[in-house]
């Protein structure tokens, strides 16, 4: 057993972390602040670096050679999310990463063709629309309507909850295509340019200043291409695109940095020569969170492991998402106390400890617990797949 | 990176839980590991097959609660001569402890059950051909079924002036002090009252013994933890079967999404303690620094393993507190391996250190 990446995968690594440490220096970020996006970067500034790294080949590392990816196993593609997610940089939500498997798996050819090598080349930007107000983690209910009309589908209905709609080029979205019978029978999966007529995105403010996005549909007509996969196998292939998506090894790049540079910050002496960290219940606490961290890590790279010898998933993908996400709020939580009072600075206010980092993380790490797959609907499948233990009535 | 089992280690495990699923004694059980090597590799001698496979043989004891005391006896009183008897003088105490013929109780703790070498409660004086050992050992399993015992004792002024030595069980000015506990480990203080001990008895170099120790004792470490890590493994699997079995509501208890969730964070735990023993065990056989690894295990299964027992007992209600109930011994040995691997601050403080903290 050998829990290492490879000598190949760590000489990957240390590329990726000079592209995104020259790229993330902070006189080339300064002037591209924009609270309003996840990222925190506004659209130009992430469409030149995710550009950039889709020249270098890093959005798809581990994507077929046919399409412009290397090719490689999924753990250069893992890799390159915990150095994105570390470094801060824009390029964790990448329209691969959103939406390349259920593409790779479904699409036909000619989609392939159409849409693979710019979303490798870091041109297009996805978002992704399963949830809607009614349909949250459970997604039996959604309710958007999409009419076969002749050669094209007519789109009726609102996506709730859509990360970067306001910048996205395509959606990928599911519908309910045949309305007589259940959603697991009659859901579809739509691939749509975001530019036709009849879209309207509605911007609306997050806890922590950025923006979610409601997405309108009315009477959208798109062409009958833009379904992927087969018509009425969208919950099927949803489900499979779901249990495909990534190692987590993302939230353990934000974990490992969030608790690096809290720990940089104990340990850095203030100008009467005290450290934090010498207080013994400070430095246990972070010594703590690096065993915690190092737990991620090891439940991330399990999933890497199983994509890459193309073993069957089970309940370790939930268990690694589960386990850092929580994590990601113990860290927070931790160094709001540890900070005191100085820890609700915000970033670029007077004395901010760590730049707000703590601040800012204590209300940005609430949510992963919550998207893609709440901590409930995990622990349930963790328990139903992981432990084969009953379903209820 | 390759987090399978290789075919070996499948075959090594499939023959451990084969042999351990006929309940052995624990007579029975040490001339059978004896005759299949396991005890020589439990011991650090002759075995190619390294950590671990230690780890797997640890963590098959622990599902099946096998009672033997191996990591005292063997794990440390073997490795302890294999690290130090570089001269081989005391090469019929290694031939007596991988052949199960010969009891040893490895000596170490002070009686408040401190590990830290400066608590160290033991000393070995110079005296005409020999040394004189007073003091008083704690916590040491099985003392009394040993026919020696392996004492760690100061030798010099300096704090890591230690010696280890090997004295027969019955020397004059030995006494056992046996102490009741809510665990089956018939532990007892040894007291050593002015304990005159040959020249021969001194293994390895005198005063320098530090080293030789702190590797077995983190190796000791880990066969510990990968035996709670099979304990708590098979406290879960029990709870989860008979949440399966129980109907209650109209429905097996297992069906509450209340028993699934707690269930599925314990799957967490155990999860968690598994990786983090086989990446300290890898990290050992690759000769990759691993005292963090190790000292990140114990804190891991040091936590988890009891609060899957907890769990599983609720699990369970009232039918698992009965003495007969097949998660008895299991929550007794997780809440044992637990006191024997330390505080969670004495860990952290170890991890913080390691770590530059």
């Amino acid at each position: 057993m050998d829990f290492e990446f490879s000598p190949e995968v760590e000489a990957f690594r240390e590329e990726v972390r000079a592209f995104f440490r020259e790229e993330m220096a902070p006189e080339r970020v300064a002037r591209h602040s924009d609270p309003r996006d996840l990222t925190g970067f506004d659209e130009a500034f992430e469409r030149g670096l995710v550009g950039r790294a889709g020249e270098r080949g890093y959005l798809g590392v581990g994507a077929p050679v046919e399409y412009g990816g290397s090719g490689l196993s999924p753990a250069f593609q893992a890799v390159f999310g915990f150095e994105a997610a570390y470094h801060d940089a824009p390029c964790v939500d990448t329209a691969m990463t959103l939406a390349g498997a259920p593409m790779l798996a479904f699409g036909s050819p000619a989609q392939k063709q159409h849409w693979l090598p710019r979303m490798i080349g870091g041109e297009l930007f996805f978002c992704i629309g399963y949830t809607e107000a009614e349909a949250g983690s459970d997604l039996s209910r959604i309710a958007m309507r999409a009419r076969c009309d002749g050669d094209a589908y007519r789109l009726d209905g609102t996506k709730t909850l859509v990360t970067g709609a306001h910048k996205a080029d395509a959606m990928l979205l599911i519908a309910r295509s045949d309305p007589d019978t259940s959603v697991r029978r009659g859901s579809s999966l739509f691939v749509v340019d975001l530019c036709v007529a009849g879209i309207a995105i509605e911007r609306r403010p997050t806890m922590n200043g950025w923006t979610l996005c409601d997405v309108h549909f009315e009477d959208v007509r798109v062409p009958s291409d833009a379904l992927l996969g087969e018509e009425n196998r969208g919950w099927q292939q949803m489900a499979a695109a779901l249990v495909a998506e990534r190692s987590q090894l993302f939230h353990v790049g934000w974990a490992t940095r969030d608790l690096d540079d809290l720990t940089a910050w104990c340990r850095a002496p203030d100008p009467a020569g005290r450290r934090l960290a010498d207080d013994p219940n400070v430095r246990r606490t972070l010594a703590r969170l690096r065993v915690e961290v190092g737990t991620a890590l090891r439940f991330a790279k399990r999933v890497v492991h199983l994509q890459a010898s193309g073993s069957e998933l089970g309940a370790e993908p939930a268990i690694a998402k589960l386990y850092a996400t929580e994590l990601l709020q113990r860290i927070a939580a931790e160094g709001m106390r540890i900070l005191g009072p100085a820890g609700g600075l915000v970033r670029g206010s007077r004395r901010a400890p760590l730049d707000g980092r703590m601040a800012w993380a204590s209300i940005e790490r609430i949510h992963p617990t919550i998207s893609v797959g709440s901590s409930e609907v995990q622990r349930t499948a963790i328990a139903q797949q992981g432990l084969g233990m009953p379903r209820g009535h | 990176m390759d987090l399978d089992l290789s075919a070996e280690q499948h075959a090594i495990r499939d023959e451990l839980r084969a042999f351990l699923a006929e309940e052995p004694g624990v007579a029975d059980g040490v001339r059978r590991f004896a005759e299949r090597g396991w005890l020589a590799l439990a011991a650090g001698v002759d075995s190619p097959r390294g950590i671990f496979a230690l780890a797997l043989l640890f963590e098959e004891i622990g599902r099946a609660a096998w009672p033997g005391p191996l990591i005292n006896g063997v794990v440390e009183s073997g490795r302890v001569v294999a690290g130090l008897d570089r001269e081989k003088c005391h090469a019929d105490a290694l031939l007596g402890i991988t052949s199960g013929q010969r009891n040893f109780a490895f000596c170490f703790r002070d009686p408040s059950g401190s590990t830290e070498l400066e608590s160290l409660a033991l000393r070995a004086e110079d005296v005409k051909d020999g040394f004189v050992v007073h003091g008083k050992a704690g916590f040491v399993p099985h003392a009394q079924d040993a026919d020696e015992l392996m004492v760690v004792a100061r030798s010099e002024s300096r704090n890591d002036g230690v010696s280890v030595f090997r004295i027969h069980a019955r020397s004059p000015g030995i006494a056992f002090e046996s102490l009741e506990t809510i665990f089956d480990d018939e532990s007892c203080d040894v007291v050593f009252d002015d304990v005159r001990v040959p020249g021969s008895g001194l293994i390895g170099p005198r005063g320098g013994a530090w080293p030789a120790i702190e590797d077995v004792l983190g190796i000791a470490t880990l066969a510990r933890c990968a035996e709670t890590l099979g304990d708590a493994e098979a406290a879960l699997t029990i709870a989860v079967d008979y949440a399966a079995r129980r109907e209650q509501f109209g429905q097996p208890i297992g069906a509450f999404q209340a028993l699934q969730h707690q269930a599925a964070d314990r799957k967490v735990d155990v999860d968690a303690c598994r990786l983090a023993v086989y990446e300290a065990a890898s990290r050992i056989d690759a000769g990759l620094p691993a005292e963090e690894a190790v000292a990140s295990a114990a804190l891991i299964c040091g936590e988890a393993a009891p609060r899957v027992a907890a769990t599983a007992h609720q699990i369970h209600g009232a039918i698992g507190y009965y003495a007969d109930s097949p998660l008895e011994q299991h929550t007794r040995r997780i809440q044992h391996a637990v006191l024997r691997l330390g505080s969670a601050a004495s860990r952290l403080d170890r991890i913080a250190g390691l770590a530059g903290l």
